[in-house]
């Protein structure tokens, strides 16, 4: 019987978050089938060891062995972060941003911004965004122009870029305080979760309006490893672990958006708490998008890394004919 | 005795230059605490603004909550000199008093000294963190996008060291002999070089300075190493917390501050297991501390008491409530504790109250000729209840380690402190009424009934806080604004309330802040000091040892209730209340939440009444001995012949009085629960 090695990694998620209990309960288990009982890993909640924008410096030091992290967080250290952790309004359908990291080249420029600001200590396994996130609002948002004047909760700077110049007021609130931001009417949507998350966090019992499938955000992901850990791992662990996270990361969105779907159906037929899932047409998205390409090439001028970013970004989005 | 640590030993007057640079160091610590302390009212003053913006502007900033996290932060860490300076620091002192006046200054030198060797290895801890931030700009990667990230960690490096160097110069008035302050003078100026050389080497790249210092301090090599060569990682966990617990016991014990003794046990733990870098475990965590938006309540609630307390509202209040004396037999005591419960509406941190009502109302109990005890007893009992009817900083602290919603732990804690202040007002009439000598009425004393007058500017003054208490407390339960929000509207309005007292002064004003600015300063270094070592045990495993444990042991969740509480009493008897909120919440929370549906609650409100539980259990905390805060506060204002050890046996039937509000509460949570649900 080999010794199992045990991977310390901290996550984005509280304890009881779906996606922790999912990838903890089903997909670390199959991890450890997969290498025989060689390799498996301890997943500790957000903030359990070091504070969410500290992870890489502890993996770079290898504190941590490595962390499954929001990537947005890291936006203040450089502005590429801001822009492969959170392209506002980039993609059309739930499996392209893992697409874009995995297979058109997301996951060498995440390497490259690491490489860069993290001594060459942090390797890239890969990124994923977890859900097809749901707007959050009070009332029909059935077009770019009824954005207008529209108080939204949107902390990130990229996204309240992209909504300023749709002529929204963006307001920055922490997500504990959403929801009674929102019952009192200080902000009348929010970037906050997918669908189902909405509804279980009752967001949807004070906003009647939801927007499903969002055109807004999209959280990107990141699994990394510290190098030296992962050179310490056997080619076959190395080869489980890849292919590992996109099935893991696959399965995970697909099971969500299952459930995504179940509840609006629910929704749909006037059992649920919405009046109205407002459906944001392809022409208004197409427009949203327009405004937001102008916004992430000017935020790209902010880093090197962040134009090199954008650039990968737009010819991978161009292959879908998302932009021009 | 004291819960300061104030030295035993004298300290020794230095001359010349060496004696002319440490009262520099003190003029500057005292300069540059009182002048950050200023913050805590531009802070109000910004909440207060964007609360307007938002309601009657509608448009809302996108600066006022990061301008208020930093300004706040700067505060925090930049105390540390003054509160180092003053001796302010909380420590047990309780056992060092035992000892011998030679061991006592063998152990003042070995605590600044630990001290020392702690605060400066955090400080270069930080300086890497720090530097890293200046060089790249670090920003806070929101809309506003300031440099908060940059400002903050380099704020921390500097706290730290203001408060490292202020260490230095307690040690070198603490030793007698030349040749040991030479020493420690060779000692301190070699850590400065290091830590130049460091900044030199970050910037310019490696150095003749550099190599130097290395060189020096290549000696202490193997205790970086030490963890390795033992290899401590086949150790198993459930030793190690032993040791831990024992180290954190002991250091305690010498009477070091509490901030000190978890800070050096985590870089202690820290360097065993990850050598030198783990340091990072740390600066890191401590650092994520000053980004917690709700800590800013803090400040704000002390601010908004300590304004209320200096407009002599305790006086006026304690006789506007004198309807409630009447001629009944134990009336006064029934007025106490309305005046009481009246006051922890106001305040959020135990002490300030209790001085209060040892002011105004003991000298009228004791003049009425009511039994001693029962007075001493009940205003230390009576005036704990700042902590469990909120506001709260206790509930702040524990709803940041459990992660739970603050407003409605705020509310759950209502009704509970209603109830033990009725448990106080019932034992002490039944008392009264099985011994009358124990409380007469006024008839019987003066030979009629006296009653004060109020003029009608007082009743308005006290018309008016009750309304700043109710607007700050209805806007958190409407939903209207967020916890730290109201704090902020509640300083102000608590402004214009002195100002109607005509107390509104420069004088008055700078002495709460002073008065703030050390207390939250005292509070912050100890939450530091305890988040580290939370961190590093996780990444040990720790927490999930302990979980283990605890979810092993197959038996009703009621006795893992139980068995909680009784830790958490035990604990309360000789322990701070921040240390033990952050060594067992964090494990305490989630095993809580994973029984509720063994005990059928919903997991959300498990946490809220079970924090609920926890301020409960802290109320035994103040007033249990050796280590009953309550008491050395009420003896900070009792007459002379009054004895510490009288007020610890008077306070103990209000602890069986408090065992019995805690069943209570755990036999029917809706006690706790009924206003939260109700709210809902
Ligand atoms: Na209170
Ligand atoms: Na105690």
């Amino acid at each position: 019987q080999a010794q199992t090695k045990t991977l310390k990694l901290q996550a984005s998620q509280n304890a009881g978050d779906f996606t922790y209990k999912y990838l903890t309960e089903k997909w670390v288990p199959i991890l450890k089938t997969m290498t025989g009982g060689t390799l498996t890993l301890e997943i500790l909640p957000t903030k359990a060891v070091v504070p969410h924008k500290e992870t890489l410096k502890a993996v770079q030091t290898g504190i941590l062995d490595g962390d499954l992290n929001a990537i947005s967080y890291f936006a203040g250290i450089d502005p590429a972060y801001g822009m492969i952790g959170d392209l506002i309004a980039a993609f059309s359908h739930a499996d392209q941003p893992q697409m874009f990291c995995m297979n058109g080249g997301g996951k060498e420029i995440l390497q490259k911004i690491h490489d860069k600001h993290f001594g060459g200590k942090v390797h890239v396994i890969g990124c994923s965004n977890y859900t097809f996130e749901a707007l959050v609002a009070k009332k029909p948002i059935r077009s770019v122009d009824d954005l207008k004047g529209l108080k939204i909760r949107s902390p990130e700077g990229l996204a309240a870029e992209v909504f300023r110049r749709a002529g929204a007021v963006p307001v920055a609130i922490p997500f504990s305080e959403v929801y009674t931001s929102l019952e009192k009417g200080i902000v009348d949507a929010a970037d906050a979760s997918a669908y189902i998350n909405n509804h279980e966090t009752g967001l949807n019992k004070v906003a009647h309006y939801p927007v499903f499938p969002g055109f807004h955000s999209m959280a990107m992901l990141q699994f990394v490893l510290n190098v030296d850990v992962w050179k310490g791992l056997t080619d076959a662990q190395r080869a489980i672990l890849e292919t590992w996270y996109i099935a893991a990361y696959a399965d995970l969105r697909r099971h969500a958006d299952i459930q995504d779907r179940k509840q609006a159906e629910i929704d749909r037929a006037g059992k649920g708490d919405v009046k109205e899932i407002v459906d944001f047409p392809d022409s208004e998205r197409d427009k949203f998008r327009a405004l937001a390409v102008a916004a992430w090439a000017d935020y790209a001028k902010k880093s090197p890394l962040a134009q090199e970013t954008f650039d990968a970004q737009m010819k991978f989005l161009r292959t879908y004919g998302l932009v021009k | 005795m004291s819960m300061h640590d104030t030295p035993s030993a004298s300290t020794h007057h230095i001359g010349g230059p060496v004696g002319r640079i440490l009262v520099a160091i003190d003029h500057f610590s005292r300069f540059s605490g009182l002048a950050v302390g200023q913050f805590y009212l531009f802070c109000a003053a910004i909440t207060g603004y964007e609360v307007i913006a938002r309601y009657v502007f509608h448009s809302p900033t996108q600066w006022a909550f990061e301008m208020v996290m930093t300004l706040c932060a700067i505060t925090w860490l930049v105390s540390g000199g003054y509160v180092t300076l003053n001796k302010r620091h909380i420590a047990i002192t309780v056992l060092k008093q035992y000892t011998s006046q030679r061991l006592q200054w063998w152990l003042d030198l070995f605590v600044y000294c630990l001290g020392f060797v702690a605060l400066y290895m955090l400080t270069e801890s930080c300086l890497d963190a720090a530097m890293e931030a200046i060089i790249r700009v670090e920003r806070a990667g929101s809309a506003f996008d300031s440099p908060e990230p940059t400002i903050v960690k380099t704020i921390l490096c500097f706290g730290a060291f203001l408060y490292a160097t202020q260490l230095v110069v307690h040690i070198l008035r603490h030793l007698e002999s030349f040749w040991a302050r030479a020493a420690v003078g060779a000692i301190a100026v070699a850590c400065l070089i290091r830590l130049i050389g460091l900044i030199m080497q970050t910037a310019f790249g490696d150095n003749v300075v550099m190599t130097t210092v290395d060189a020096v301090f290549s000696v202490l090599q193997p205790i970086g190493s030490f963890g390795q060569s033992i290899n401590i990682r086949s150790i198993p966990i459930a030793d190690v917390t032993i040791v831990i617990v024992i180290a954190l016991f002991v250091l305690m014990a010498t009477g070091m501050s509490l901030g000190i003794v978890t800070m050096a046990v985590s870089l202690a733990v820290a360097l065993l297991y990850f050598g030198p870098k783990g340091l990072f475990l740390v600066s890191s965590n401590v650092y994520g501390l000053l980004e917690a938006y709700p800590l800013v309540a803090v400040p704000l609630f002390v601010l908004m008491s300590s304004i209320l307390e200096r407009s002599g509202l305790a006086k006026d209040l304690f006789d506007a409530m004198s309807i409630f004396a009447g001629n009944l037999r134990g009336g006064v005591a029934v007025q106490t504790t309305a005046v009481a419960v009246v006051l922890a509406a106001m305040t959020g941190i135990m002490g300030g109250e209790i001085v209060m009502l040892g002011l105004v109302a003991l000298p009228q109990m004791l003049r009425l000729g009511y039994n001693r005890k029962l007075a001493l007893g009940l205003i230390c009992a009576a005036g704990s209840l700042a902590t469990l009817i909120p506001p709260s900083i206790i509930m702040i602290v524990y709803g940041l380690a459990a992660k739970v919603a603050l407003g409605d732990l705020f509310l759950a804690g209502f009704l509970p402190g209603l109830l033990l202040a009725s448990l106080y007002v019932i034992y002490t009439l039944i008392l009264c009424h099985l011994r009358p000598d124990y409380a007469p009425v006024a008839s019987e004393v003066f030979g009629g009934e006296e009653k004060p007058k109020m003029s009608r500017d007082r009743l308005v003054a006290v018309f008016a806080a009750l309304s700043v208490i109710g607007g700050v407390m209805g806007s958190i339960y409407a939903g209207i604004a967020s916890v730290t929000e109201a704090a902020g509207v509640g300083v102000v309005g608590a402004l214009a309330v002195s100002a109607l007292r005509r107390k509104c002064t420069w004088d008055m004003i700078q002495g709460v802040v002073r008065q703030t600015m050390v207390t939250v300063g005292t509070i912050i270094w100890l939450v530091m000091g305890a988040v580290s070592l939370v961190g590093i045990y996780n990444i040990i495993g720790g927490a999930s040892f302990l979980k283990g444990v605890f979810t092993g042991l197959d038996v009703s969740p009621w006795l893992i209730i139980l068995l909680m509480m009784a830790i958490l009493v035990v604990l309360g008897t000789f322990m701070e209340w921040i240390a033990i909120v952050f060594i067992t919440v964090p494990i305490f929370a989630p095993v809580v939440v994973d029984l509720a549906p063994a005990m059928g609650m919903d997991p959300d409100y498990i946490a809220i009444w079970f924090g609920v539980l926890f301020v409960m259990n802290m109320q035994i905390y103040f007033l249990s001995p050796p280590f009953g805060p309550a008491c050395f506060w009420l003896k900070s204002v009792t007459p002379k012949d009054v004895t510490l050890q009288e007020i610890f046996g008077a306070v103990l039937p209000f602890i069986a009085l408090q065992i019995t509000g805690l069943i209570l509460v755990m036999v029917f949570p809706e006690i706790a629960l009924f206003l939260p649900t109700l709210l809902k």
